[in-house]
Formats: structure tokens, sequence, C-alpha cells
């Protein structure tokens, strides 16, 4: 395959690999946790620290990391101020962080770099950028399977999951954070814009074809793989950008999946 | 016989406004307790306190001979919420995915079930009559038989106590009296212990050993003459504890 013949596409299979397993795992709980949002209101909120980054001459990914840490976590402080109104909180947060990644990208010498992140540069990763992504997305991968049961729980009934004993709060804790990260180098490969549609367009496919939450979680990801190798396959040979061909492949796939299943509704 | 509840003068009050105050009740092991009470008696209140959710403003409640604020071991304390069939509603699990879940404790954190944990999965399910539809997806059953495997995720923990907010609610007749029979041959034959929120006293009071009733702020307990005179009175005037 000509397409593997060039360093930099290998290293985008790679990363597009890791990323389609890690994002849609965190995509499942998020879903099913009505709050779906919040990867929309994390990459937006990752710019800021991309901007800030490149301000002030630290690796943009690590300015995107901390940003979105600390978003995701003042994210899980108003909503816990604010129970019934956990939109309000992603909202907040989303304004707050695209308000200050403006101001900051007045700031920013090279906007050919900062706009690099709006829509992502996965044919364009450097060595360390391909690491931390490697590193990130094993650690999550671990996280996600050692919590497995505990997130299954929470998300499903965070009342009866505190009182059957699991510590919810330090969960959500670690989970906010596994997603915090997770966004960040998303938003670096597939772009901020766009992220958030990587995390809840394989679930909402799986969904409409999934009988337990376990299937729910395996067939995210085997929808994660299909739009991620699928898009970069398509955007090399056609010539289109990979992350927006990535999730146009995602919704595409979601409405032939929702018109199949009302043929067969009716047909039933 | 051992007290699992004890609330000794409990007072609450949502933005200045008095829900109930002086509520004093015991629930010894081997209990089943109805309690009614019109709508926004307090009922949901009261259990949300029982469970460490909200704390009383004067008063204590003490679970298992502890004070609640110390209290730790809410494994032992089995909770079916109100509307629980919604939480799952849309939810994709499967009904044995749900009843597993309550195992954590047992399980431990960041630790894999083993078989003898999913034997007690399906035993759980068993007792509900649920056993067969064990990989069925929970949001394709009935309302009622949703509610069994709710009351069967409560029982997978062998709790000591069962706290049932309003089981019976939105379920068709025959769901009712399946759940009810069910609750009722736990309580008399493995001695459940358990505490039922409900409006349906007619029903209720057929299988509960004993029934509360808040009304106006206060809680009494019901004699078996007051809760038929209660019924009666109902059937005429649809009013809820006249003789509170």
């Amino acid at each position: 395959m000509d397409i593997l013949q060039y360093d930099f596409m290998r290293r985008a299979f790679l990363v597009g690999l890791m990323l389609a397993v890690i994002v849609p795992c965190i995509g499942v709980v998020v879903v099913l946790k009505r709050l779906s949002m919040l990867g929309d209101a994390l990459s937006h909120t990752s710019l800021a620290g991309v901007a800030a980054g490149l301000v002030l001459g630290i690796n943009p990914i690590v300015g995107a990391v901390v940003m979105c840490v600390i978003s995701a976590l003042s994210i899980e402080a108003i909503r816990k101020k604010l129970p019934k109104y956990a939109e309000m909180a992603i909202a907040i947060t989303m304004s707050a962080g695209v308000g200050l990644a403006g101001v900051l990208s007045g700031f920013v010498k090279s906007a050919a770099n900062f706009n690099s992140f709006l829509f992502g540069s996965i044919v364009a990763i450097s060595d360390f950028e391909m690491l931390l992504v490697c590193l990130i997305s094993l650690a999550v991968m671990l996280a996600f399977v050692l919590l497995y049961k505990e997130l299954f729980y929470i998300a499903l009934d965070e009342r009866a999951a505190r009182l059957a004993g699991v510590p919810v709060r330090t969960v959500n804790f670690i989970f906010t954070i596994l997603t915090a990260i997770t966004v960040s180098v998303a938003a670096r490969t597939v772009g901020a814009l766009i992220v958030s549609s990587l995390m809840v367009l394989p679930v909402a496919c799986a969904m409409q074809v999934s009988r337990s939450y376990k299937q729910t979680v395996f067939v995210s990801v085997l929808f994660g793989l299909f739009f991620i190798i699928g898009g970069l396959f398509l955007s090399y040979y056609a010539g289109l950008k990979p992350g927006g061909t990535i999730v146009l492949m995602g919704v595409a796939s979601l409405i032939l999946l929702l018109l199949g299943k009302g043929a067969l509704g009716r047909r039933a | 016989m051992s007290t699992i509840i004890q609330a000794t003068g409990l007072r609450f009050q949502y933005a200045k406004e008095p829900i109930f105050s002086d509520v004093s009740f015991r629930i010894d092991a081997g209990d089943f307790v109805a309690l009614t009470g019109a709508n926004g008696a307090g009922k949901s209140t009261l259990l949300k306190l029982l469970l460490g959710e909200l704390a009383p403003e004067q008063g204590s409640i003490q679970l298992f001979g502890e004070d609640i604020a110390r209290f730790r071991q809410w494994p032992k304390v089995g909770y079916m919420p109100q509307n629980g069939t919604a939480v799952g509603a849309n939810f994709p699990a499967t009904v044995f995915e749900i009843v597993m879940a309550n195992l954590f404790s047992q399980i431990g954190l960041m630790r894999m079930p083993k078989q003898s944990h999913r034997a007690q999965a399906m035993a759980a399910l068993a007792q509900v009559g649920m056993a067969e539809y064990a990989k069925r997806p929970f949001s394709m059953l009935s309302g009622g038989q949703q509610q069994r495997v709710l009351l069967a995720r409560v029982l997978v923990n062998a709790p000591e106590i069962m706290i049932l907010d309003e089981p019976t609610a939105g379920i068709d007749s025959k769901g009712i009296d399946d759940l009810l029979c069910i609750l009722s041959d736990l309580n008399r034959k493995r001695h459940a212990s358990i505490l039922m929120v409900t409006h349906d006293l007619a029903r209720a009071a057929q299988f509960a050993s004993r029934t509360l009733c808040l009304e106006e702020g206060s809680l009494v307990e019901l004699s078996e003459t007051q809760v038929q005179l209660e019924l009666k009175h109902k059937h005429h005037h649809d009013h809820a504890c006249p003789l509170a």
C-alpha cells in the first residue's frame, strides 16, 4: 500500500489507532452520564492552553493538557454546586475557555500554528507528540480497564453506586482527569473543533446495535477504528482534510444506521 | 430482636418551610414497615435522611447502633429508588450487568468479578423470577419486570435492611401483586427487614407488619384497626391519614 510508504502516514495511523481506542472508551461514559457536550467544552478550552503555550514558549500540548484538567475540574465543581443544571457548568466553562483562547490568540505570533489546532494535524505529528499520545493512551486504557465496573455503575446510577461502596468522588476525579488528558491530545491530532464528535459518534452508532454495556464499549471502539482508518484512507486518496473526513464518516455511518434501523422497525 | 434503624426527634425543613418535626420511630430486624402519607408529606425526604444524603436539623439517626454520621457499612442497606426504572430506561445494559454492579463491595475496587459473584447475581435474579431474562437489555423489559430486576439488584448484596421508595409506582396491577408477593415471601421466609414507601395502603396493609403514616409534619404508627378505618375513610373521602 503506497499510503504506508510515508513516515508521516505511518505515524498518523499509529496515533489514529491509539485515539480510536481511548476516545470512544471515555466517550461511552461521557455519553451515558449525559455529558455529551463535555468533550466540546474541554476541546474548546484546550485552545486557551494551546495559545498560552505558544505565547509562553512551552509545548502547546502541555498547555492544552493543563488547561483541560483545570476546566474539567471546574465543570465538576460547578456541577456539584448546581446538580440539576449540569449543562450550565459546561456552557460556563466553555465560554470562559473560548474567551481566554480568543484573547491569548491575539498575542500568538504564528497564526498558522494556532490554526492547526482548530482542525488538527494528524499527518504532521512530531516524535514527542507521538510518544505522548502512546503513553497517555496506554495509561487511559489501563485506567479504563481497572475502573470498568466502577465507571459503569456511576454512569448508570451514581447514588446506588455510592451506597454500594464505590468511591464515587475519587473515581469521578480520576475520570475527569482522564477525559481532560484524552481530549487535549486528541484535539491536537484530529482538531479541537471536532474532537467531541469522535467522542460521541462511535458511541451513538454502537448504541444502535448493542444490547449490553460491554458490547457498547467494544462496538464503540470498532466504530472508532473504522472512522479513523477509513477517514485516513479516504482523505489520502481523495485529497481531503483528515480530521473533517474522519468525523464526516462517523456522521454518515450514524445516518445510515438510523435509516437502516428505521426500515427494519417498519418491516417488523 | 436487634434494632436496625432508630430515629429520634427528627426535624427537617426546606428553605425555611418545615417538612416535619419531632419524628421518632424504630425498625427492628424482621419488620416489614409500610410508610404512607400524602404527596409532599416528606416521605422521600425522610428516606434521604436515612440514607445520609441529607442531615436533620435536630434529632439523631442510628443505623445498626451507630450514629449515621459515622456509619460506613452502606452495603448492609439495600436501597431501591423512586422511579428507578427511569435511571436505566435508555441505558445500554443487560439485566445481569445491572445486578452485578451492586456486588461492588464484595468484588472490590479495581478487581474483576469471579465465577462465584456471577452465581450470586443469577441467584438474586432467580429469587425474583427473572433469571431467564439475565441477557436481555434492561430497557426492553416491562415496568413490573424492571422493578423486579431492581429488587434483585438490592437482594444480591444480601442487605440487612431494604429501603424501597415507592417500588410499585407506575407498574400494572399484576406487576404490583407479583412484587409485593416476593417482598412478603422474603420477609416471612428469610426474615428480611423492609421499609417500603407506598401510596397503596390497601395492598401494603395485606403484607406489612407495621404501618407508619407521615402527615402534616408528624409520624404516627397505625394499628391494624386504624388501618382498616383509614381504608374505609379513604374509600369515602380519599383523604390520607385522618387518625394522625
